[in-house]
This record gives structure tokens, C-alpha cells and sequence, in this order.
């Protein structure tokens, strides 16, 4: 048996009551695409989308599975109402005939959704539901009919003659009788989008309300894709004259491809609060520049605990779907702090075998930065030199001053104190086959030195400094 | 409360707490009782430290401020192994404004892996504290290493009451001179380091527990210092180290001529601190 799905987006008129100002939705594209990622069969029926979700059962755990996460998606989705039914027509009657009673729910096609017959459902409803109907609507009440089965119930030669063809087309297709010739919603290859504004908007901050719709456009499209975003660009549109001199856009990098409208829209808040508009937009579009699919997550074969909500205690990341949410959370910390400081103010480091300390590690972007590198298990404890090695650097190496012994015979190096040496050398000579950098070859004595107001140090002697002008002795780190 | 008129009333002497029923010795307040946490702690990895930190470690989801008079006083020495610990199990180390560059090859030989450390450079108090506000809203279970040098109190009142919910470690630096302000930080230490070869010293300003005058010596070395010490002194091993640079002979123009030894081994040390 067939099992059609009608979706009704929320209405425009409905909105308009809301308090907040909400824009209209796009159109019911979106909500076509996010239920592709369920069937192949999706279509629009007049104001609805309907989906045939019948071959998809097993996929997805069963006839009821399949249904629990339709409608829990579309409830996310915002959408105002939607029915089960064994045909597209009949699904739509019964979703609409649902929002005229004001409930979201379809009660009588989804509670006992096998009990009752396709007819037995539509008997009941009132004709109204059926669109081609609705022309008729006084003729068909002063006959004295209330509901689809009273229509139906009605001789069939006299009711072609009376009334058009449609109706009667309409009305079979409605009980099954006759096909009802669709056709099936595709994905755009690519994600493009424009908004008109109903008004001027001046600040960019104000853009983020009118972006988030487009943005729930694009989740949608990106469901339909398995996929998620890795970079988007947002364009505005200054007055009429829709030129490159009056446009402006934006482009947001992701650390990791989402589709989380709540992450996007964050991230995109925080981005178009540093943006300043050179005059009032008047529409703005979005396109998806980069997406990269989604790495789907099968659940575990036992009920992992603190699965959805992240735990509050460090051994919340014993599950892996803790630690799913853990990486997601921290993505969307690094996504949020490169927003406002600039990518290349938050780093994330990796060690590099050299034996020169400012060689040793190489700091770039978090960004940026290669997943794989990120996730790189390998320990880095295996193959380091077995000597000291300070764990504060200085940026660049600081001179000690040397001051003369009681004698006046000798100068020695000081820093917060006379220092006093624990070990060494340590001889670094390296670095003097790379001629593309100036001050990279390095032969370097070290020694562990400890002062008397600065703990332990790690400082070295310059060898072969052929300028007496130049300092012998620096400090170049520190055993915190 | 019946049970407390009756300790008031009677000789003190003849009630003890070990005495009393249990049920009553629980409702019977003890000056020198350590106070609880609701929220995990991570062992501090030193065991004497764990003995006088409330619940024995480090706590989570609140704000720990440790004092320094300048950088670099023992502060990796006295975190790593809970940071270890925590990097172990998956976590991450957020340095918000560090004041010098971290050593990710000498991290990483404490067992805090380098991927695992993140760097975030801020320019000024504002910034700071919106990246560590950031960091502890973010419910990620990470170590947030802040240094503040110029927070006010309200300001720590602020992350503390952030931290609530941050399901990880969080440590302020801040400077010594605010040892004598009141913070809402319910664990204070004040870190400075002994004379050489400069053990730390924690100094316990405020916990939730009773005062603790004396400082806790803590004998731990970065690994490949700590060999160092731990290497057997012979005066005969000694006299075979190669010379240490005593001094420098006045106005010398370059060092001198490279030893014949090139790579000298580490071991000159334990002579020293023997003699």
C-alpha cells in the first residue's frame, strides 16, 4: 500500500498575526528539498508537498520509524500541518482539513491510520477540502451537501454534466479511483538563492533576520543532499541598479561542514556584526560556494548515555557520540572565535622534527588547519630527543646582560639574578642548508641554567659570532 | 536541634564526634572539615597537592585562580599531568593570551598532545575576556588556561559564574599582587618556586576548607629535567663531565674554541647540587 505524505507549509496570513515580524517564507521548495533526503518522490500539489514514502520503509526501520522522524522533521521545519494518507489527494484533503481545525496533528488518518479505508476518511471531511470543489461550494451546499462522501454520493452522470470535468477528475483521484499524474521535485546542482526584503534594511545586523530564512532554505537543500555547508557567500543589493558597484557580499568559511541552521546562524550573526553596509539593502541572496558530504553516524547498539546533550563532567567523553558532540562543540567555539578575532589569531599547532626550537613547532590557523592533522592519534612522545626541553618559548631570543664578577675578571650572564648552570651544552648545528631563509642556520651551544628570580632556564651561547656587537649569551626559553 | 543543645550543655571533654551516634555526628560541624564540591575533579597528579584540594583534585565547572608574580614560574610543572589526564580522555587545552609561546614537542613529552592545544592571541583585557567567556559558554569539555592579568573582581565574578556550566577545567593566571583582593574564585593558589633547584611551592590562599598556613613543596621536574636529578652522583662521574662555562673571560670578543666533546652528556648536574 501506497503511503503519501502531505506537508502544509505555515501559512502567510498566519505569520502576519505573530507578533514578531517574520518574513515569508520562500516558497515550498525548501521543505521539497529537506524531504528528498527521505524519497526520491517528492512533488508540489498546489500549496502542499506530498512525498511517497512507501520504498523508503526498510531504510529507515519501519513504516512508523520513518513516520516519527517525517513529522518530527517537520515540525522542525515549521511546518503548520500534515497527514497520512494511502494517496497524495486524500493526504492533502485530510492535512487541510486539519488547519482549518487548528491542530497540527492528523488525528484520524495517524492514530488509526489502517482501521479506516481511504473512503471512510474522506467521507467525513467537508468538500471544501478538495480544491476543485471549491467553486461549486454554493451550488454543492444548497444540494444540501456538508462533507466529500455527500459529493460522492451524488449520481455521477449528472454530476459531470453539471458541474465541470475537473471536479469529477479531482473527486476520483481523491478516492484512488484515478491516477493523478505528478511531477517529481529535483535538487538544484547548486544553491542560490535571492530574498527581496519587504524594506530597506540599514544595519547588517539586521540582515540576520531576513539571512536566517535563506539559511533555513539552505539547510533544507543541504539535507536533501546529505551533505553539509563548508563556505557560504551572502550578497546584498544596494537600490535597484542591481551592479557590481552596488553590491556587496561576504563569505563565511567553516571549520567543518554543517548543516546546523542554529551553528550558521550564529556564526553568520557574528560575522555581519563587524560588517558595516555602504547604504540600505534592499535584497540579498546566499549561495552554498563549498559543501562536502555529511559523514552520517550510525547508532550504537546500545543506548549510549549523554548521547544527545553534552554531560557536564570530563568523563562525558567516554561514548563516542559524546565525543561526536564534543568535537562539534569545540568546532563551533573555533568557528565563533575566528569569526571576531581573525582566523589567524586562533591557532592550533603542530610538532615538526627539527632540532631547532623555533622550528620544532608550526603554528597556523584552526581554520585552516588539515582535519587530518588535527585528529592525527599518533603519539608524539615517541622519537623527541631526550633532553631538556622548555615548554615556554620566547617568540624571539632575549640577550643577557653580562655583568662583571667580584673580581672584575670575568663577565657573566644575568637574568633576575646571577645565573647558575646545571648542564650543558647542549649543541644545536643546524639549519645551514636551507638558504631560502636567512636566519635559519643556527649553531647554537645550550645550557639549563637556573636564576635566583626566574626558576629554570634554558639559554644559549651564539657560537662563531663574527660581530663582537652582538651579544653572546640569550634566553630563549623557559621550564614553567 | 535537640542533639546540638545537648553538646553545648554537656562536658566537652566526654563528647567526641566518634562518639556520637552517626546519624547525629553527620549534623555536628567540625572547624577543620574539608568543604565539597558538587562537580567531578580531575586528580591533580600530585599527590600531596590532592591531599589538601577539596575532594582531591582539581574541581570542575568553577573557576581556579593561580597568582604568579611573572610567567613562567611553574605553572605547565604544576598543570600538565591533570591536563595529561584530561587530553587522555579526549579533551582539549584552550590557551587564551599566553604570555609567551607554549612548547607544543616538550607538551607533548608530558603527555598533553600538541593537536590537542589550541592558541588563541587576544589584544587587550576586553578581548580576554570575551574569548574565555566564549571558551566556558561553549560546554566543551576542554582545560580553559586564561591569563588576566588585569581583570577586576566583578570580572572573575562574571567567569566564575560562567564556568558554572563549563563541564571542564578552568584556570585564571593573574598577577600576586591581587593575593590581598577578595575573589569569588573558590580556590586560590599563589605559585612561586623554591630556591635551586626550584621545587614549587603552593601556597593555598583560599579553599573551601580550613586555612593552610604552610606551603606544599612540590619536587616535580619536566621530564628530562627530572632525569637529570634522578641520575646517580659519583665524584669520579663528575670529574669526567666536561667543564661547565664558569664564566666568560671580560670583553672576549667570540666564545671560545668548540670543546673537542661536541654533544657533552647532562650529567654534570647531579655533581653540582651534590657539592
Amino acid at each position: 500500500m501506497q503511503n503519501w505524505m502531505a506537508l502544509l507549509p505555515a501559512s502567510k496570513h498566519e505569520a502576519d498575526d505573530a507578533s514578531a515580524p517574520t518574513w515569508q517564507p520562500l516558497d515550498v521548495r525548501p521543505l521539497g528539498w529537506w524531504a528528498l533526503q527521505f524519497t526520491p518522490r517528492v512533488a508540489q500539489l498546489e500549496e502542499a508537498v506530498v512525498l511517497e514514502c512507501h520504498a523508503s520503509e526498510r531504510l529507515f526501520g519501519g513504516r512508523e520509524a520513518l513516520r516519527g522522524r517525517l513529522v518530527k522533521g517537520a515540525q522542525a521545519q515549521g511546518v503548520a500541518a500534515w497527514a497520512f494518507a494511502s494517496n497524495a489527494v486524500a493526504a492533502l484533503c485530510v492535512a487541510r482539513h486539519c488547519l482549518a481545525q487548528g491542530g497540527t496533528q492528523a488525528d484520524d488518518a495517524d492514530a488509526r491510520p489502517h482501521t479506516r479505508t481511504v473512503e471512510q476518511l474522506l467521507n467525513t471531511l467537508p468538500f471544501t477540502t478538495l480544491s476543485a470543489l471549491r467553486p461549486h461550494a454554493g451550488t454543492l451546499a444548497r444540494l444540501g451537501c456538508r462533507t466529500l462522501g455527500d459529493v460522492s454520493a451524488l449520481p455521477r452522470g449528472g454530476l459531470g454534466r453539471r458541474f465541470d470535468a475537473a471536479a469529477l477528475r479531482a473527486l476520483d483521484q481523491a478516492y484512488g479511483r484515478s491516477p493523478l499524474p505528478l511531477s517529481w521535485l529535483t535538487l538544484p546542482a547548486v544553491f542560490d538563492e535571492r530574498l527581496e526584503l519587504p524594506g530597506r534594511v540599514e544595519t547588517a545586523a539586521a540582515l540576520l533576520h531576513a539571512a536566517r530564512t535563506l539559511l533555513q532554505a539552505l539547510c533544507a537543500w543541504l539535507a536533501g543532499q546529505h551533505a553539509g555547508v563548508e563556505s557560504f557567500t551572502l550578497r546584498w543589493h544596494h537600490g535597484l541598479r542591481r551592479q557590481e558597484a552596488h553590491a556587496g557580499q561576504h563569505t563565511v568559511r567553516l571549520s567543518n561542514p554543517t548543516r546546523d541552521l542554529d551553528r550558521l546562524s550564529q556564526l553568520l550573526h557574528e560575522h555581519l556584526q563587524r560588517l558595516t553596509l555602504a547604504a540600505p539593502v534592499e535584497d540579498i541572496s546566499l549561495r552554498a560556494e563549498q559543501i562536502a558530504p555529511l559523514v552520517t553516524h550510525s547508532h550504537s547498539l546500545f543506548p549510549e548515555q549523554g548521547g544527545d546533550q553534552l554531560t557536564a563532567h570530563p568523563d562525558g567523553l567516554l561514548t563516542p557520540a559524546a565525543q561526536r558532540a564534543q568535537k562539534e562543540a569545540l568546532w563551533t567555539l573555533l568557528d565563533r572565535l575566528s569569526a571576531r578575532l581573525g582566523p589567524e589569531r586562533v591557532l592550533a599547532g603542530q610538532v615538526h622534527a627539527d632540532h631547532r626550537l623555533e622550528h620544532a613547532q608550526i603554528w597556523q590557523a584552526a581554520l585552516h588547519a588539515p582535519p587530518a592533522a588535527r585528529d592525527a592519534s599518533a603519539d608524539t612522545r615517541a622519537g623527541l630527543s631526550p633532553w631538556p626541553q622548555p615548554s615556554w618559548l620566547l617568540p624571539q631570543p632575549v640577550p643577557l646582560t653580562l655583568l662583571p664578577d667580584a673580581q672584575g675578571q670575568h663577565e657573566h650572564p644575568h637574568y633576575q639574578g646571577r645565573l647558575q648552570w646545571l648542564a650543558g651544552p647542549h649543541r644545536v648545528e643546524a639549519g645551514w642548508w636551507d638558504n631560502a631563509q636567512p636566519d635559519s642556520a643556527c649553531t647554537r651551544d645550550y645550557y639549563l641554567a637556573s636564576s635566583p628570580g626566574a626558576g629554570l632556564l634554558w639559554v644559549f651561547r651564539a657560537r662563531h659570532a663574527d660581530d663582537t656587537a652582538t651579544p653572546a649569551w640569550f634566553l630563549h626559553g623557559l621550564f614553567a | 536541634m535537640s542533639a546540638l543543645q545537648f553538646l553545648v550543655h554537656a562536658d566537652r571533654s566526654a563528647i567526641t564526634p566518634a562518639a556520637l551516634p552517626p546519624h547525629l555526628a553527620a549534623l555536628v560541624w567540625q572547624g577543620e572539615a574539608m568543604g565539597h564540591h558538587q562537580a567531578p575533579v580531575v586528580a591533580s597528579g600530585h599527590a600531596a597537592l590532592d591531599a589538601v584540594l577539596p575532594d582531591g583534585g582539581w574541581p570542575c565547572q568553577t573557576l581556579t585562580e593561580i597568582l604568579q608574580a611573572q610567567s613562567g614560574l611553574g605553572e605547565w610543572r604544576l598543570l600538565a599531568p591533570a591536563l595529561a589526564r584530561l587530553v587522555a580522555q579526549g579533551g582539549s587545552v584552550l590557551l587564551v593570551g599566553a604570555p609567551q609561546l607554549p612548547y607544543l614537542p616538550a607538551l607533548a613529552r608530558e603527555g598533553v598532545r600538541a593537536d590537542r592545544v589550541i592558541r588563541i592571541d587576544v589584544e587587550g583585557a576586553a578581548e580576554r575576556l570575551w574569548a574565555t567567556e566564549q571558551a566556558l559558554k561553549a560546554h566543551c569539555v576542554t582545560a580553559v588556561l586564561s591569563w588576566l592579568p588585569q581583570a577586576r573582581a566583578e570580572q572573575i565574578r562574571r567567569l566564575q559564574a560562567c564556568a558554572g556550566r563549563h563541564p571542564g577545567l578552568f584556570f585564571a593566571f593573574r598577577p600576586a599582587r591581587v593575593a590581598q583582593e577578595s575573589s569569588a574564585a573558590p580556590l586560590r593558589l599563589h605559585l612561586t618556586l623554591g630556591s635551586c633547584p626550584h621545587p614549587l611551592e603552593v601556597h593555598v590562599i583560599k579553599r573551601r576548607g580550613p586555612l593552610l598556613a604552610e606551603p606544599i613543596v612540590l619536587p616535580h621536574w619536566p621530564l628530562g629535567v627530572a632525569e637529570l636529578w634522578r641520575s646517580p652522583a659519583s665524584p669520579a662521574h663528575a670529574q669526567a663531565s666536561p667543564p661547565l662555562p664558569a664564566s666568560v673571560p671580560r670583553h672576549a670578543s667570540r666564545p671560545p674554541t668548540p670543546r673537542t666533546v661536541p654533544h657533552a652528556e647532562l650529567d654534570g648536574l647531579a655533581a653540582r647540587l651534590e657539592a
